[in-house]
């Protein structure tokens, strides 16, 4: 059991739990902070300095990002005084100097009423506005670990290994999901061709991710024949779950998920034992009556249940 | 031989003395990396091939460096039954004649600096005197050490062995109470009666922030860990400071007895020794100490026959300026991006691979040792009201003696420029000072009398920082200044925080504009409104004072600045 603090946010006296964060707490109870660089799935980073807020404690002021400082009790923040819309501004600015045509950004500086970066400040047109979010999530979520930071300093960038070709990537496409900007380039291609001076050779379908100079196979499905994954991504997963090696030939939505016959089923949980995933429950059906019940997000379509059930009420 | 219980030091003692005031002539040549950098390994080489060719019996033996940059290549010859004498600017060529003195008993008038008389111990109590019997009369006309205002004027504790013994002999070290203060916290004191005395002493970290040692040490012995480390901070990424690989190059035993103390007072068995991996010299001589101190069991398991063990680790960091930030150290040590960490968590809760960690900066960690043996109180009689003790100061830049020195914390940094520095190297009037590395304001000649303190100087906006002084003259370009440094912090910025890494390439940027002569007066706007924000922002002390050297120069140099605006426009 986590204990619960008490703490001020805006004057307004809030309950929380031990371990969390002020940006985690303002926003359940409502209160607007600004984040680039924070995600519910990774762990707090705080580099775009955007959630700052005030915090009080102990007699002393200062300016803190919300997004990594935890809870403590008696803390008493303030998320919009003039010190931090000063600084987010900044934060702005400078963010609108290095990526001036990202939608984001420019939707931030509206917001707080910047229409361009002080005019003495050099310019760039970079895309990337180095949040990390991609080479977070590639390493703590993806747990692949394919791209990271290079170089230091102004000449910090994201990117492949040594600038080649990404060999851990399994082109999952995650940190294009993840980025705010839209600058990672991840196709799925319908088919490219081979060429040698031989001739060419269609590849089949593939997916390409520019940034990190990765092509991947795309898995087709079987009974559709729709490609649905890259190959890498399927067999990580695959790996991990020790799931058997035919096992992705179908997509997902081709997939045949157990049908229970209520009439025949006894009721005996060996399905339920023998599942996985998880997938499989007895649910009550009135007096000593049970019946499986099968929960299609956690099935894998293993067809396990469909081999133990001793009469057949699984196909 | 192995020391199994705290009387065996007893030994290593006598053997030491036998050693620093022999039977046979001893000679020793600085070869720090300041002295080798003069030519200090030729004469070395010179020495042992003259002595062999004039039949003369001698040891000769390479130490570290004694603060005389400024005379480097230094070269001490102890007689058997004599004064200690040193000789500074030693040349290739006059090691013949040096050696040929050391037959007739001869002191060469042109080369010396002083001569030692005896060897005062840590404890002040006893000493190890050089000179037994008559005393030599050709040696009345050399001054003795303590009448020199080098000497006079400084106070030695913690570099007290640097340039006397030789780094590798664990023998000379304990000579000088080397390892008693290990022995009296493991045989007579408990963990928490060691960091209480640590928390008398009033001792603070040497490495910049200057917060509570003892306070620290404190909350990492109640956080709850399974493991928990020690960790001593020698990243030294400052342009123009060496104390730090001066120290391990002179006396590395002293920091290995420290982190050891400090192991057994958090509960931490094992130690690492995060060092910049420009210094060579003093990894060898660490490496070495550290391998003489585990055959000899004062590393390793239950040392001394106590319940403490120790182990002790090198990493060899990149010397990026950011890995001095101790959160970005950990990481670089943790073998990933030298990147700060946000906090709370402070490291002494959750540190190094997740575990409760002390990081402590060489210079904290070498005056444990001798806080042990003299107790907190007496302490804490050194110094100002809120800074104690003493510090080591690199005095650099424009001076006519380039050197470091340790003096008590309150001495003024006029006294610290005229009595060491000996003014400038050209002659011209100091124009500005910088205390505290890159991350110091660079303040003018006319606050020279503020003293070396933590909270003054903060005050003044530079801070005490790592000990360096660097001193300008008046033909000093202030906004040429500022731009090095504010180049440096660009460079030297790990580029996580947007503030910092943005900040500092804008402000380059912009400073580069004015010294070009398209400067007005909304750049100088512009430069204060970026450098609040940096301040509060930014996510480490890097990039909160990255914006301190132009903001100084705003400050006490506007005139420098504004005569570079354009007036009007064309």
């Amino acid at each position: 059991m986590k204990l619960m603090v008490t703490l001020k946010i805006n004057g307004k006296k809030i309950k929380a739990k031990e371990g969390t964060t002020i940006l985690e707490v303002a926003r359940a109870n409502g209160i607007e902070i600004p984040t680039l660089c924070s995600n519910d799935a990774l762990r707090p980073y705080g580099a775009c300095r955007l959630c700052i807020v005030e915090i009080r404690k102990n007699g002393n002021t200062f300016v803190e990002t919300s997004c990594t400082y935890p809870v403590e009790e008696g803390l008493e923040v303030k998320t919009f005084t003039p010190r931090i819309v000063e600084g987010r501004k900044m934060v702005i600015e400078l963010h609108l100097a290095r990526c001036p045509n990202v939608k984001i950004i420019k939707h931030l500086a509206e917001e707080y009423g910047i229409t361009e970066s002080a005019k003495e400040m050099g310019k760039e047109n970079e895309y990337c506005i180095l949040c990390g979010l991609c080479v977070r999530a590639c390493s703590e979520v993806v747990k692949a670990g394919a791209i990271q930071f290079a170089g230091k300093g102004a000449n910090k960038v994201v990117d492949s290994p040594f600038n080649q070709t990404a060999e851990d990537c399994i082109a999952c496409g995650s940190c294009a999901f993840v980025c705010p900007t839209g600058i990672i380039e991840k196709n799925d291609l319908a088919s490219t061709s081979l060429c040698s001076p031989e001739g060419c050779e269609p590849t089949g379908p593939q997916r390409e991710i520019i940034n990190w100079k990765v092509e991947h196979k795309l898995q087709v499905c079987k009974k559709c024949g729709n490609p649905y994954a890259p190959g890498p991504h399927l067999e990580k997963v695959k790996q991990e779950q020790n799931l058997p090696n035919e096992f992705f030939d179908i997509c997902p939505s081709c997939r045949q998920y157990p049908v229970i016959d209520e009439d025949k089923c006894l009721g005996c949980g060996g399905c339920m034992e023998n599942c996985p995933c998880g997938a499989l429950e007895l649910d009550d059906k009135g007096g000593y009556d049970k019946k499986a019940h099968v929960y299609t997000e956690n099935c894998t379509a293993c067809h396990s249940c469909e081999l133990m059930c001793p009469v057949q009420a699984i196909s | 031989m192995k020391i199994k219980r705290p009387e065996d030091l007893k030994k290593i003692k006598r053997e030491g003395i036998k050693l620093l005031s022999p039977t046979i002539t001893r000679i020793t040549v600085g070869t720090a990396t300041c002295g080798l950098a003069k030519g200090a390994g030729k004469i070395y080489e010179a020495l042992k091939y003259e002595v062999k060719r004039q039949k003369v019996k001698a040891d000769i033996i390479s130490v570290g460096c004694n603060g005389l940059c400024y005379a480097e290549p230094i070269v001490e010859v102890i007689r058997a039954g004599k004064p200690r004498i040193t000789y500074g600017r030693v040349s290739v060529e006059m090691v013949v004649e040096l050696v040929k003195s050391i037959k007739t008993g001869a002191i060469i008038k042109e080369l010396v600096l002083m001569r030692h008389d005896e060897e005062k111990s840590a404890l002040g109590t006893e000493s190890i005197k050089y000179t037994k019997g008559k005393f030599p009369k050709s040696y009345t006309s050399v001054k003795e050490y303590r009448r020199l205002a080098f000497y006079r004027n400084q106070m030695r504790l913690v570099s007290r062995n640097a340039g006397t013994i030789s780094p590798e002999s664990l023998e000379e070290y304990g000579a000088l109470n080397g390892y008693e203060s290990l022995a009296k916290a493991l045989t007579t004191m408990s963990p928490e009666e060691v960091i209480k005395e640590v928390s008398v002493s009033k001792l603070r970290g040497r490495g910049g922030a200057g917060f509570p040692t003892g306070v620290k040490w404190e909350a990492c012995r109640k956080a709850d860990g399974d493991k928990k480390y020690i960790v001593c901070n020698c990243s030294e990424g400052d342009p123009e400071i060496g104390m730090h690989r001066s120290f391990l190059e002179s006396d590395p035993h002293l920091i290995i007895e420290g982190m050891a103390i400090a192991g057994y007072a958090v509960g931490a068995e094992e130690g690492y020794i995060y060092l910049n991996d420009r210094y060579q010299l003093a990894l060898e001589r660490l490496e070495g100490a550290i391998k003489r101190a585990e055959r000899m069991g004062l590393l390793g398991r239950k040392i001394m026959g106590s319940d403490f063990s120790f182990s002790l680790k090198v990493k060899r960091g990149g010397g990026a300026y950011v890995c001095g930030e101790e959160t970005a150290l950990l990481d670089a040590l943790e073998g990933s991006f030298g990147e700060p960490r946000p906090r709370p968590p402070f490291p002494a809760e959750k540190g190094l691979f997740g575990e409760p960690t002390v990081v402590n900066n060489l210079e904290t960690l070498a005056t444990i040792p001798l806080i042990i043996l003299k107790g907190g109180k007496w302490f804490s009689g050194i110094g100002t009201a809120s800074s104690k003790g003493t510090k080591i100061v690199a005095l650099s830049g424009n001076v006519a003696q380039t050197c470091w020195v340790e003096v008590p914390l309150g001495t003024s940094i006029k006294n610290i420029i005229d009595t060491f520095g000996k003014g400038t190297a050209n002659g011209k009037k100091i124009k500005a000072f910088q205390t505290g590395g890159p991350s110091g304001g660079m303040l003018p000649a006319k606050l020279l009398q503020l003293r070396l303190d933590y909270d003054q100087l903060n005050k003044a906006g530079s801070l005490l920082g790592s000990g360096g002084l660097l001193v300008m003259d008046e033909d000093t370009d202030m906004l040429d200044m500022a731009k090095f440094f504010t180049d440096f912090f660009a460079d030297e910025s790990c580029g996580k925080c947007s503030t910092c890494r943005e900040g500092t390439k804008r402000l380059q940027e912009i400073l580069a504009s004015i010294m070009e002569g398209h400067g007005t007066k909304e750049h100088i706007s512009l430069i204060k409104r970026m450098a609040a924000a940096m301040k509060d922002n930014a996510a480490c002390a890097l990039g909160k004072t990255a914006a301190a050297p132009i903001l100084s120069v705003l400050k006490h140099f506007p005139k420098e600045i504004e005569g570079k605006l354009l007036t009007k426009r064309t």
